[in-house]
C-alpha cells in the first residue's frame, strides 16, 4: 500500500537541510539527549517495538541484533558501534542520499546506538567514493561536537560518545560486515570466519554491533514517535514496521529516492513513484539490489495451500505482493536493499546477467575457492555466449558452476553470487536458448533504450 | 627517495592515530593521506606506511592492492572513473565509456599521452537513481550524456 | 586426555577441548581432504575441500539452499535443496557429534567441485613441476574429481618463476591461495615477509616490497605448499620424487634433534633433500633452514678412505698403524695392571668424544679408554656454537652434546672438557697420546694442527675430512649419521633414533665397529656385535621416549679385521 511518509527525508532536498541549525529546528538531538537518561534495556525494548528490520539487505530485527551484546560491558573489553555506509550493492543508492541529505540524523542515531549497546565509539563506514557524504558527515560530527552533543560528556551526561567516518577505498566486498571489520581495522577487507560474531569479537577483536546507515539514521524517528507507534506506520505491522527508504532505477520515468511506510507494493513502486516503465513494457525488475533474484512482469503468485504466507496473494502478480522480508522470501527471492532495478523489454536480459556476473567476479575477494573461481567462471560463460559463440552445454554449465557457489563459500558474497545468476537462469531460459540458437541476434543486444546523447 | 608527507598533512596524522585503538587501524586513512599527496602509492609510501603503522611492507601493500583506489602504478593528474553496472548500462553507460576512450584517445586503464587524465571504469558508484554517471576526482556527474561529458572531458585537459 | 568423542561416518573419533572436527580426524588418522589447513598452523577455511556435513542438533533442522538441476524430461529448471556443508577445520567438535565425510553423497559432490574450480586456472604443466607426484592436486583430482577439463577458455595468467629469494622460486599460475606459505612466515617464522596481493582470480602471493623471503624457515613455506606453486630453488628440476626413497632420521645441525626425513636416490646413493618428520614433542612440523640444507653432509666432503700421515691408505693397514701408534698404550697398560697401581702414563693419554657423532660411538670409545687405556681425561670435540632463531634453531650445532655428557657420566668419567684445553695440555707437554672421534673442533684450526701434530700417536675417528683427520697420525673413516643408524639426545634429554639411510661410502664403517677393531688389533676383545650390545649397557632400562622408533632392519654389516 502507499503511503509516502517523512519521517526520514523531511529536510531533503532544502537548501540547509544538512546542517545543525536546521536540524535542530525540527527537534534535533532530543531523543539523543533522552536516549543518554535511559537504560540499554529500555533503548533495545523501544527498538524490538519498532519491529525495524535491518535496511542493508539480510532484514535482521535490529532491537534482536542490539540484545546480542553483552549486557554489561566487561573490564578491558569496549564495545563498539560500526555502521554499514559502504553503499555498493548494483541498483543501491539510499543511504547516500541520507547522509548527504540528512547527516544529523546519522550522528544522532549513532549516539543511541552506542547507548543501546554500551559502546562509546561508533565508527561510520564509508566508502570512499562518497565524498559529498563524508564531507557531511565530518562537518555534522563537527557541528554536533561543538555543541556538546558529543565528546566526554555529551549534553552533560557522563557517557562518552565519539563518532568517526571511515573512508574505504573501493572494495564492494566491505559491504559484507565482517570485511568491512578487517578493513576498519587496516587489513585486506577479506570475511571472516563466523563463529566468532562481531557481538562476540569484532572491531578489534571486542564485542560490536554493524548495523546498516539507514536503520541507525532511522533510530531518532523511532523514539521520537516511539517504537510501536513507529512500527504502526507499516502496513506489515507488526512483522516488520515503520517507513524506510524505497529507490527505482533502470527503465523507468522518474527514478529516485522516495521514502514510504513498509509494505510498498513494487507496481507502486514502479508506477506510481517510479512514473512507469520508459521506453516499452516491462520486462523484469531486481527488487532490492543485483544480489536478489530477479522477477518477471508476467509471473504470478503461486500459493494455493492456505498455509502458504503469500496465500492471500495466490494468483496475483508478483508485482502486487507488498514488499517485505517474508513475503518476498516466499517469492523465492529477497527484499534486500528496497531499490529496484528495472528492465524494459528493450533489454537484454543475457547482457544484463552478463553485466552482474562480471560485477561479481571483479568483487570477489579471492579468498575462498568456489567465489573466486566460480565468479570468474560464471563471466567467462558469459563472454562466450554474449560473443554468440556459446552453447548449450555452456548455458547448462552456468547453473551447475551457481550451484557449486552457493552454500559453500566464508560469506554470503557467494550466494550474492549465486542466487541472482540462478534466478536471471530460471526466469529467461527461454530467452538465453535463444540467444544462443541465434547468436544473440534473437535479443535486442542492448541494455541501453538509446544513445546518452539522444536521451 | 623516502617518502615524506607535507607539514600540513603531517599535522592530520595525530588526530588520524587518535580515532583506533591501534595503529593498524589508520593503514587505509594513510594511504589515502599519502596517495593524495604522492598521487600513487609508491614503494616508498608503501614503507612509509609500514613504518608508521610498524607492520611489515608485505601487510601494507597486501592492503593497497586489495582496494580498487590505491594505484600502484603511477596515473594521471585526473582520474575519471564511469560506473558501468547494471543501472548505469541500462542508461547507456556502455556509450558512454567509448565515447570517453575516444575523446580521450586512451583505452580504459590507460592515461593521456600528457598525464592528464586516467579513464577508469567503475563498479556502481551508489548513483543508480540518476544514471548513467561518473566520477572525475572526488565529484560525481550524474545523467550524464555524450554532450555533457564533452564539456567534462574539455574542462579537464584544460586544467 | 580426550573430552568427549565425535562420529565421522559412524565410526568414532575422541577429541580433546578446541579440536576442531579435522583435527580429531587427524589425530585419529582419518582422512578429511584439504589443502588449506596444517595441524601446526591456523585455519583460514579458505579451500573448501575440507566441506562435511554436520548433522544438525536432535529436533533442528538442516540447513538447506535452493539450487537449480535441469531437467531435460520436463525441458525445464526443477528447484531442489543443497545442504550446507561445512568445513571440517572450522568446525569445533562437541560431544555426541555427527559428522559424514566420505559417506555423504553432498559432500562427495562440493569435493568434486571445489577439485574442478582449482584446476580450472591451473596451467596442469605437471610435467616440468617439481611437485609431481606429490602434489595434492593430482592426487584429489584422481580421488575426488576424475572428469576432464570442462573450462577451454584460455586461463589467467600470472607471474611465474618468481625469485622470492634465495631458496624460494614462486608460479603464481600454480598457486592455489590457500595462504600456508603466508602463515608459516607469520606464525612460525615471526616474520610477515609473504602477503596476498590483488583480490579475486588477480590474487598472488607477493614478497614484501624491499625484502626477500629470507627468514629461517623459508623452506618450509615450499614445505607446506600442497601444490607446485613454491619450489625450493635447491630441488627444483633435480629428481622425480617417484625415484627418491626416504629414511627417518634426526637433523645434525643443532642440538634440538629435528625428527626428518632423508630423501635419496637409491640408484645413485645420493641424498636430495631432508623434509621435516612430525613430531610433536621435537620439532613439531617444521625443521629451520640451516637443518634443511645441512643434507649434503652425508656425502659431501667425506673422509671415504683411511689416511697414514695424511696419505690415502687400505682400512686394514690404518688399523695396524693405528695400533702401532698406540702399541705404547698396550704395554703401559700391560705394567700398570701387573703392579696393581694406576701409572702416570695413562693420565698422558686423552681421548676426545665427539658431540657430532652418535652415542654408540662415543659409547664405544669411551669405554675402552676406560677399560682398556685407562684414561682418565675424556675431551669433547664439537662444532662452534652458532647463533639461536629463538624457534627451532640453537645454539649447540651439535646433536649428541647431551649423549656425550651421558656416556661419560655412566662410565664414571668427569665432564668432559673443551677441546681448547686439550690443547693447552698438549701445549703444557702433558698429553702425547690422543684417540679422537669426530672431525670438527671449535677452536682455531691452525692453532690446533700446529700443537697436535707434536703428539706421539693421534689416532682419530672421523666421518668427514677436517682438523682432526688431517693432523692425525692415522684416520679412520666413519660412516656419516646418514649411513648407520645411530642414537643421539637432544637439548630436552630425548633419546631419539636415525635410521641407516645411505649405504656407507668408501670404505666408511660405523666409528663403533673401527673403536671395536682397533681394540681387538691391540689385543682388547669386545663382545660387542650390534648397536645393541651397546645400548644395553648405556640404557639398560627399556625407554619409550617421544622420537624413539625400530632400529633400521638394514644395519651395516659387521666389520671383521683380524687383529
Amino acid at each position: 500500500m502507499l503511503q509516502r511518509t517523512d519521517h526520514l527525508t523531511k529536510r531533503y532536498g532544502i537548501p540547509d537541510g544538512f546542517t545543525l541549525t536546521r536540524y535542530l529546528a525540527d527537534g534535533g538531538y532530543v531523543q539523543a539527549r533522552r536516549a543518554l537518561s535511559m537504560t540499554r534495556e529500555e533503548l533495545v525494548n523501544e527498538c524490538k517495538a519498532a519491529n525495524l528490520r535491518g535496511r542493508g539487505g539480510a532484514g535482521f530485527p535490529m532491537g534482536v541484533k542490539w540484545s546480542f551484546m553483552a549486557p554489561t560491558v566487561a573490564p578491558g573489553r569496549p564495545h563498539y558501534l560500526v555502521i554499514n555506509a559502504d553503499e555498493g550493492e548494483p541498483g543501491t543508492f539510499k543511504d547516500r542520499s541520507m547522509m548527504e541529505g540528512d547527516p544529523h540524523a546519522t550522528v544522532e542515531g549513532c549516539i543511541i546506538g552506542c547507548r543501546a549497546i554500551g559502546a562509546h565509539v561508533a565508527y561510520i563506514y564509508v566508502r570512499d567514493e562518497l565524498h559529498l557524504a563524508k564531507d557531511r558527515l565530518w562537518a555534522a560530527i563537527r557541528e554536533a561536537k561543538a555543541k556538546g552533543f558529543l565528546g566526554a560528556k555529551p549534553f552533560g551526561v557522563d557517557y562518552a560518545v565519539e563518532v568517526y567516518v571511515h573512508s574505504g577505498a573501493g572494495a564492494y566486498i566491505c559491504g559484507e560486515e565482517t570485511s568491512l571489520l578487517n578493513s576498519l581495522e587496516g587489513r585486506r577487507g577479506e570475511p571472516r570466519l563466523k563463529p566468532p560474531f562481531p557481538a562476540q569479537a569484532g572491531a578489534f577483536g571486542m564485542p560490536t554491533t554493524v548495523n546498516n546507515l539507514e536503520s541507525i539514521a532511522t533510530v531518532p524517528a523511532l523514539m521520537r514517535l516511539g517504537g510501536d507507534n513507529f512500527s504502526k506506520i507499516s502496513s506489515l505491522h507488526p512483522k516488520e514496521g515503520g517507513s524506510r527508504l524505497y529507490g527505482v532505477s533502470g527503465h523507468v520515468n522518474t527514478p529516485g529516492i522516495f521514502e514510504c511506510a513498509v509494505g510498498l507494493t513494487l507496481r507502486e513502486l514502479i508506477y506510481d513513484l517510479g512514473g512507469g516503465v520508459k521506453g516499452g513494457e516491462l520486462l523484469a525488475v531486481i527488487p532490492g539490489g543485483s544480489s536478489t533474484p530477479i522477477l518477471r512482469a508476467d509471473e504470478l503468485v503461486e500459493a494455493p495451500n492456505e498455509s502458504h504466507p503469500l496465500h492471500a496473494w495466490h494468483g496475483m502478480s508478483v508485482l502486487d505482493v507488498p514488499m517485505g522480508v517474508e513475503t518476498f522470501r516466499g517469492l523465492g527471492t529477497m527484499l534486500g536493499t528496497c531499490c529496484a532495478t528495472v528492465l524494459s523489454d528493450k533489454a537484454c536480459p543475457v547482457l544484463a546477467m552478463h553485466n552482474l556476473m562480471r560485477f561479481y567476479r571483479h568483487e570477489s575477494c579471492g579468498q575462498c575457492t568456489p567465489c573466486r573461481e566460480g565468479s570468474g567462471w560464471l563471466e567467462r560463460l558469459l563472454d562466450t555466449i554474449v560473443a554468440g559463440n556459446g552453447t548449450m552445454d555452456d548455458l547448462n554449465r552456468l547453473h551447475e558452476v551457481a550451484n557449486s557457489i552457493m552454500g559453500n563459500t566464508i560469506c554470503a558474497f557467494g550466494e550474492g553470487t549465486a542466487m541472482p545468476a540462478l534466478g536471471f537462469l530460471k526466469k529467461f531460459r527461454r530467452e538465453f536458448e535463444e540467444y544462443i540458437r541465434t547468436g544473440g541476434r534473437s535479443s535486442t543486444n542492448r541494455l541501453a533504450l538509446a544513445q546518452p546523447a539522444a536521451e | 627517495m623516502a617518502f615524506q608527507l607535507t607539514p600540513e598533512r603531517e599535522q592530520e596524522l595525530a588526530e588520524i592515530f587518535a580515532r583506533y585503538p591501534n595503529k593498524m587501524a589508520a593503514c587505509l586513512p594513510l594511504l589515502h593521506l599519502a596517495q593524495e599527496q604522492h598521487g600513487w602509492v609508491s614503494d616508498e609510501v608503501v614503507t612509509w606506511v609500514a613504518e608508521k603503522l610498524d607492520v611489515s611492507t608485505a601487510h601494507v601493500f597486501g592492503v593497497a592492492t586489495f582496494y580498487s583506489l590505491y594505484h600502484t602504478h603511477p596515473v594521471g593528474k585526473h582520474h575519471v572513473w564511469v560506473c558501468r553496472t547494471l543501472s548505469c548500462a541500462l542508461h547507456g553507460a556502455d556509450d558512454i565509456v567509448k565515447h570517453c576512450e575516444k575523446r580521450l584517445g586512451i583505452h580504459v586503464g590507460e592515461t593521456t599521452a600528457d598525464g592528464a587524465v586516467t579513464l577508469h571504469t567503475a563498479e556502481c558508484l551508489a548513483s543508480c537513481g540518476t544514471a548513467p554517471m561518473m566520477q572525475i576526482d572526488r565529484e560525481y556527474h550524474e545523467n550524464l550524456t555524450l554532450a555533457k561529458v564533452d564539456v567534462l572531458l574539455d574542462r579537464l585537459r584544460k586544467s | 586426555m580426550a573430552d568427549g568423542t565425535i562420529k565421522i561416518d559412524g565410526r568414532t573419533v575422541p577429541f580433546e577441548k578446541g579440536d576442531t572436527v579435522i583435527k580429531a580426524a587427524y589425530k585419529a588418522g582419518v582422512d578429511i581432504p584439504h589443502y588449506c589447513w596444517h595441524p601446526g598452523l591456523s585455519a583460514p577455511a579458505n579451500c573448501r575441500m575440507c566441506l562435511v556435513d554436520v548433522e544438525p542438533p536432535p529436533g533442528r533442522p538442516k540447513m538447506q539452499l535452493d539450487v537449480l538441476r535441469w531437467d531435460a524430461g520436463k525441458n525445464d529448471y526443477i528447484t531442489v535443496k543443497k545442504t550446507k556443508l561445512i568445513p571440517a577445520c572450522q568446525q569445533a567438535c562437541s560431544d555426541g557429534m555427527s559428522v559424514l565425510s566420505d559417506t555423504s553423497e553432498e559432500v562427495a559432490v562440493a569435493r568434486k567441485e571445489v577439485q574442478e574450480l582449482l584446476l580450472l586456472n591451473h596451467p596442469v604443466d605437471c610435467p616440468i613441476c617439481d611437485q609431481a607426484g606429490e602434489c595434492d592436486l593430482q592426487d584429489y583430482w584422481l580421488e575426488h574429481d576424475r572428469t576432464k577439463k570442462r573450462m577451454m577458455d584460455e586461463p589467467v595468467h600470472k607471474p611465474k618463476a618468481i625469485v622470492f629469494g634465495e631458496t624460494i622460486v614462486y608460479d603464481a599460475e600454480r598457486c592455489i591461495m590457500c595462504t600456508r606459505c603466508i602463515r608459516v612466515s607469520e606464525e612460525l617464522a615471526k616474520d610477515p615477509v609473504l602477503d596476498m596481493r590483488q583480490r579475486g582470480n588477480r590474487n598472488e602471493v607477493f614478497v614484501a616490497p624491499g625484502r626477500e623471503l629470507d627468514h629461517n624457515y623459508s623452506l618450509m613455506t615450499e614445505h607446506v605448499c600442497p601444490v607446485g606453486a613454491l619450489t625450493s630453488s635447491h630441488f627444483r628440476f633435480k629428481a622425480r620424487v617417484w625415484f627418491l626413497r626416504s629414511g627417518r632420521t634426526v637433523c645434525q645441525g643443532c642440538a634440538t634433534g629435528c625428527n626428518a626425513h632423508l630423501d635419496f636416490d637409491p640408484r645413485d646413493n645420493t641424498p636430495y633433500r631432508y623434509r621435516p618428520r612430525d613430531n610433536e614433542a621435537v620439532n613439531g612440523y617444521w625443521m629451520c633452514d640451516k637443518g634443511m640444507l645441512s643434507y649434503p653432509e652425508a656425502h659431501e666432503g667425506r673422509l671415504e678412505n683411511a689416511l697414514v700421515g695424511g696419505e690415502d691408505a687400505a682400512l686394514k693397514e690404518a688399523l695396524e698403524q693405528a695400533a702401532e701408534k698406540l702399541s705404547a698404550l698396550r704395554s703401559l697398560r700391560k705394567t700398570a695392571s701387573i703392579n696393581g697401581e694406576e701409572g702416570a702414563e695413562p693420565s698422558r693419554i686423552a681421548i676426545v668424544l665427539s658431540a657430532q657423532h652418535s652415542c654408540e660411538d662415543n659409547f664405544a670409545l669411551a669405554y675402552v679408554a676406560k677399560e682398556f687405556f685407562g684414561a682418565k681425561d675424556l675431551f669433547v670435540a664439537r662444532r662452534a656454537d652458532g647463533e639461536a632463531d629463538g624457534i627451532l634453531m640453537v645454539a649447540d650445532r651439535n646433536p649428541n652434546t647431551a649423549g656425550v655428557s651421558l656416556v661419560a657420566e655412566t662410565l664414571g668419567f668427569a665432564t668432559p672438557r673443551p677441546f681448547a684445553t686439550l690443547i693447552e695440555g698438549v701445549a703444557q707437554g702433558r698429553y702425547d697420546h690422543v684417540v679422537s672421534l669426530g672431525g670438527e673442533v671449535d677452536v682455531d684450526a691452525n692453532k690446533a694442527k700446529d700443537k697436535l701434530s707434536r703428539l706421539k700417536a693421534f689416532v682419530s675417528f672421523a666421518t668427514h675430512e677436517g682438523t682432526l683427520p688431517q693432523v692425525a697420525h692415522v684416520a679412520l673413516p666413519a660412516t656419516s649419521w646418514a649411513e648407520a643408524a645411530g642414537t643421539y639426545i637432544n637439548k630436552q634429554g630425548l633419546r631419539q633414533e636415525a635410521e641407516q639411510v645411505l649405504a656407507p661410502r668408501g670404505d666408511a664403517h660405523p666409528a663403533w665397529q673401527l673403536v671395536v677393531a682397533l681394540a681387538r688389533q691391540l689385543g682388547f676383545a669386545l663382545s660387542w656385535k650390534k648397536r645393541a650390545d651397546i645400548l644395553a649397557l648405556l640404557f639398560p632400562a627399556p625407554s619409550d621416549d617421544a622420537g624413539a622408533h625400530a632400529v633400521s632392519q638394514n644395519a651395516p654389516a659387521q666389520l671383521e679385521v683380524q687383529p
